[in-house]
């Protein structure tokens, strides 16, 4: 069945928050059937772009309104967030070459990519989340690699560096005044969407350390794309939004990744090239984040 | 309150409330029919914008009303937000002749 006009619009209303459709859906909705031309059956795009926009910056400035410890604390969990799900597609596409094993290759992508939806579903519980995926799992993997002599290091700090980051948003989580006024979930939806290819970045890194010919050539081209894509989107989505909290989360993913590559540097003297792209990256989401919020004192 | 210039599309709300209360769907035509098609604000637009303007108490709601299972709230401009939106026009007023009496050449241009 066809959706109607009216159908279509009240879904673009979804990007706003809750509350805020209580007591404004039905008003809005008329005033867009209002202004549709006769036999109109799609929303304009010029009406679609307003309402995701409106729709945004409103759960934006809600979430503002409850202060600067709710908005650290959604930047800790959508970091986290990003850090776990480049960690898990990468395990995925780094599980189709032979000897990834197949606790790495097979049980590790489902625990990760069930940690994400609990998430997503239940922030509150990341911290726990994240901190029983390291535990029970990272851990014994980093364990397992030091005893076998194998490869390691890199593969599994990915899985190990949430720990901080878990532990932060779990305190944050249960912190009086961190539960922002709303949660702007479209962010974390296209957040999670452009980060999807940092797992590309994950597997070219690890491959590419392992020894995997085919990864070797792609490393560093993946790396400006993957690292720069993301930073520019969230810094965006930031200044566009109002909100520091996209670019402060991209900021903690970008160093998690920095992170990586200091502990690999430490230990086997490999030095990676995108070390400084990562690091000035890091300092611009940082800017964008202080600008964001600049942005919503003079709005 | 208002010491920063004000965007079009609050300027034009503010202008389509003079003349009385209003819905949304009216504010964007009037808004429309006064700026001469330039100003077409969206519904996203006008929501947000209504938003910071109760906030500032410039617009209050005046009742509401069902037409054709449609729900319609009207708007009037208070008396806080008539005096913005003066000095607004007296600010837009005066930038306006900076110009204009230069390129007419009264005033002493230089």
């Amino acid at each position: 069945m066809i959706p109607s006009l009216a159908q279509l619009y009240k879904r673009l209303l979804f990007t706003y928050p809750a509350e805020y459709r209580r007591a404004r859906e039905a008003e809005m909705l008329a005033t867009l059937l209002d202004a549709s031309v006769p036999g109109q059956t799609l929303p304009s795009p010029r009406e679609t772009a307003g309402l995701i926009l409106g729709g945004l910056r409103t759960r934006a400035r809600l979430g503002a309104s409850s202060g600067p410890s709710a908005v650290w604390a959604e930047a800790l969990r959508l970091g986290a967030a990003l850090v776990v799900t480049s960690y898990m597609v990468g395990t995925v596409i780094l599980s189709v070459f032979p000897g990834s094993g197949y606790l790495r290759g097979r049980l590790l992508p489902l625990v990760l990519a069930a940690t994400v939806v609990a998430l997503l579903r239940r922030p509150r519980r990341l911290g726990l989340a994240l901190v029983a995926v390291d535990l029970f799992f990272a851990w014994p993997l980093q364990a397992y690699d030091v005893l076998h002599g194998t490869v390691g290091l890199a593969v599994s700090w990915f899985a190990i560096g949430p720990l901080p980051l878990g532990l932060a948003a779990a305190v944050f989580a249960w912190y009086p005044g961190a539960r922002p006024a709303s949660r702007p979930w479209p962010v974390w939806i296209i957040a999670l969407v452009v980060l999807l290819p940092a797992g590309l970045e994950f597997s070219t890194y690890n491959g590419a350390y392992l020894g995997m010919e085919a990864f070797l050539h792609l490393h560093v081209p993946v790396s400006l794309f993957v690292l720069v894509l993301p930073a520019i989107a969230l810094a965006g989505l930031s200044l566009l939004m109002r909100n520091p909290a996209p670019a402060l989360a991209a900021s903690i993913y970008l160093a998690s990744f920095l992170g990586g590559m200091t502990y690999l540097l430490a230990f086997t003297s490999y030095y990676d090239p995108v070390m400084g792209l990562a690091a000035g990256l890091v300092v611009g989401c940082v800017a964008a984040a202080g600008l964001s919020r600049r942005a919503l004192a003079l709005a | 309150m208002a010491s920063t210039p004000m965007r079009e599309p609050t300027y034009y709300t503010l202008a389509a409330l003079l003349d009385g209360p209003l819905h949304g769907y009216g504010i964007i035509r009037r808004a429309a029919e006064l700026s001469d098609g330039q100003v077409r604000i969206t519904a996203g637009t006008l929501y947000a914008a209504l938003d910071r303007l109760s906030e500032m108490g410039w617009v209050e709601a005046d009742g509401e009303e069902v037409v054709d299972g449609r729900l319609r709230r009207y708007y009037r401009l208070s008396g806080a937000g008539r005096e913005a939106l003066r000095a607004e026009a007296d600010r837009l007023h005066h930038a306006a002749g900076v110009v204009m009496r230069r390129i007419h050449g009264i005033g002493g241009a230089s």
